[in-house]
């Protein structure tokens, strides 16, 4: 394999490109589908990821094809590092990161958005604020499905 | 819309999945959006511990009406926790019955109660799904004839009863590819004899509390053991060879564990509590791939063994020695003497050495410095104390004062 070979180019939605190692950007598992069907050229078009959103995508993938987690000493490192790596992110960003994880078929990824998404709403209060959810029961529709399952809203 | 109702009902159950069962079940009120995704959660959780008695009437009430009406076609996980007989056995097991119902791959079950009755969950053990099963508690093991666990893959038994003498090996011989099992016995079990030979185990901790009268270890494909039995000195046990086998802890009372030592020799890492090991230690083990050792100290009544256990490790490169907070045990170490010659992976291979609960005995004193003078490519020492017991700058004085053997090695009081 040429050293070409071993790098692709991946173009987000608003036409931002990033050239990554193939092993990079193989985690996902719709790029790998992608560069198996052979019409596809070595540059990618991701239509549903910004640059933004893939930048820290690639991020991710980075890090996780570097360490492949043989020792208990890195898997305990990258552990730390995705809990750091979701921290700090706002719902917005979180919830881009999810649809892309979702979309480029990164399991790993998604798992994680996804867990970073409960870790941040502890009730449902904050469950309801994180996320901006806007209600549309009828107050008294809301007071029957309480009373259906009573045991869930006892405080 | 907001942005999340947006996602896919796949997204967002997924999202549903990580939190817990009671939180995502109160998402019913959000919107109209989110009032039936929760009965598709493929993980749930019941745990009544700190429950009132109205609570646990709430719980009975929503188990009662919502299982059966729950839509997942494959329960992923169902664990369910009860500390109380407020819960009837024949609900549970209702309970449980839908859960194998789905594809149920793992299982996790806790019961107690204060009337010591006990609940039999004989559903289970036909359940060709499940890949898990942890049971903790007044559970009674009563495996029926003719039945199979042909994907259980990790077994967990915590105190429970045994319904014959023979119910565990029962179940342990309807479990042909069982990799990982862990037996906690208690002084109400009556099992005489037990066999472990499992080929496909790969990991195995027993925790016997003196029950067991025989037992056989006979797993060649075992990367993990723990054994624990303190409360028993003389055993009848028989432990074949494992050369697969990568991490051993043994925290034993008998009076000969050469057996058991000598089938353990390919280990990388080693913890080793025995009090027995003084009379018995035999003089050609060799654990030519242990890297890092464990010893507890204050059930060792020589100081002097763990040098010969350093000269049977040639490629050691941890050294950890601990001692039970135990303060009754403070004086019984014997006098140490310095070995003739250095151990060669004191010499060669030692890189860290830890010793927690140091309570500067002497004996101690002498042991630790003894490492530190010949240890030439030790990297850091770490000696933990407890302040009231050996003042700080004392211990630092002392230590401080023997000449290190290596130039670079980090020193640290705790």
């Amino acid at each position: 394999m040429s050293k070409s070979e071993k790098k692709i180019v991946l173009k987000s939605l608003d036409n931002e490109a990033f050239e990554v190692e193939k092993a990079v950007a193989l985690q996902s598992q719709t790029i790998w589908v992608m560069c198996e069907d052979k019409c596809v050229g070595n540059e990618i078009p991701l239509e549903n990821v910004t640059g933004q959103i893939l930048a820290k995508v690639i991020d991710y993938c980075k890090k996780h094809a570097v360490v492949d987690g043989d020792g208990d000493e890195s898997s305990e490192e990258l552990k730390n590092w995705d809990t750091e790596f979701t921290k700090n992110m706002d719902q917005s960003t979180l919830f881009n990161m999810i649809l892309a994880a979702n979309y480029l078929n990164i399991k790993s990824l998604l798992n994680l958005t996804c867990q970073a998404v409960a870790d941040k709403t502890k009730t449902i209060d904050e469950f309801h604020t994180f996320l901006n959810i806007e209600n549309n029961f009828t107050p008294e529709e809301e007071a029957q499905i309480c009373q259906e399952n009573l045991w869930a809203f006892d405080d | 819309m907001d942005r999340i109702s947006g996602l896919s009902d796949d997204l967002m159950i997924k999202i549903l999945t990580s939190l817990p069962t009671k939180l995502a079940v109160s998402t019913s009120v959000l919107s109209k959006r989110w009032e039936c995704l929760w009965k598709w959660l493929p993980k749930l959780e019941y745990d009544d511990t700190d429950y009132s008695v109205s609570e646990r009437d709430r719980l009975r009430c929503f188990l009662d009406r919502n299982l059966p009406l729950h839509r997942a076609v494959v329960i992923e996980s169902f664990r369910l926790h009860l500390n109380n007989q407020h819960f009837k056995r024949e609900d549970i097991k209702l309970w449980l019955l839908f859960a194998v119902s789905r594809c149920l791959r793992e299982l996790e079950v806790s019961y107690s109660n204060r009337r010591k009755r006990n609940i039999s969950l004989s559903c289970l053990y036909n359940c060709k799904s499940l890949v898990i099963l942890k049971l903790k508690g007044a559970i009674v093991v009563d495996v029926p004839r003719m039945v199979f666990l042909p994907s259980l893959k990790t077994l967990e038994l915590r105190k429970v009863t045994y319904s014959d003498e023979q119910s565990l090996q029962r179940l342990l011989s309807i479990c042909p590819v069982l990799e990982d099992l862990s037996v906690e016995l208690w002084d109400g079990n009556k099992l005489g004899k037990l066999a472990f030979s499992i080929t496909s185990l790969q990991s195995l901790t027993l925790d016997l509390q003196g029950v067991l009268d025989e037992f056989l270890i006979d797993s060649p494909s075992l990367k993990y053991l723990k054994l624990k039995d303190v409360h028993k000195d003389n055993y009848s046990s028989l432990i074949g060879n494992m050369p697969e086998l990568r991490e051993g802890h043994i925290d034993v009372a008998y009076s000969d564990i050469d057996n058991i030592i000598i089938s353990i020799t390919s280990v990388k890492r080693l913890t080793l509590c025995s009090s027995a090991y003084g009379d018995n230690y035999g003089e050609d083990f060799f654990f030519n791939k242990l890297e890092h050792l464990k010893l507890c100290l204050d059930r060792f009544r020589a100081p002097d063994l763990f040098v010969r256990l350093l000269k049977d490790s040639p490629n050691l490169r941890v050294l950890d020695l601990y001692e039970m907070e135990d303060m009754d045990h403070v004086d019984d170490l014997e006098p140490w003497t310095q070995p003739s010659t250095v151990p060669e992976c004191m010499l060669s291979s030692l890189r860290i050495f830890s010793w927690s609960l140091y309570f500067g005995r002497p004996e101690e004193r002498d042991v630790a410095v003894y490492i530190l003078e010949n240890a030439p490519l030790l990297e850091t020492a770490t000696i933990s104390s407890v302040d009231w017991f050996v003042p700080k700058l004392e211990m630092i004085k002392e230590l401080s004062l023997s000449s290190l053997a290596s130039t670079t090695c980090r020193l640290v009081f705790d």
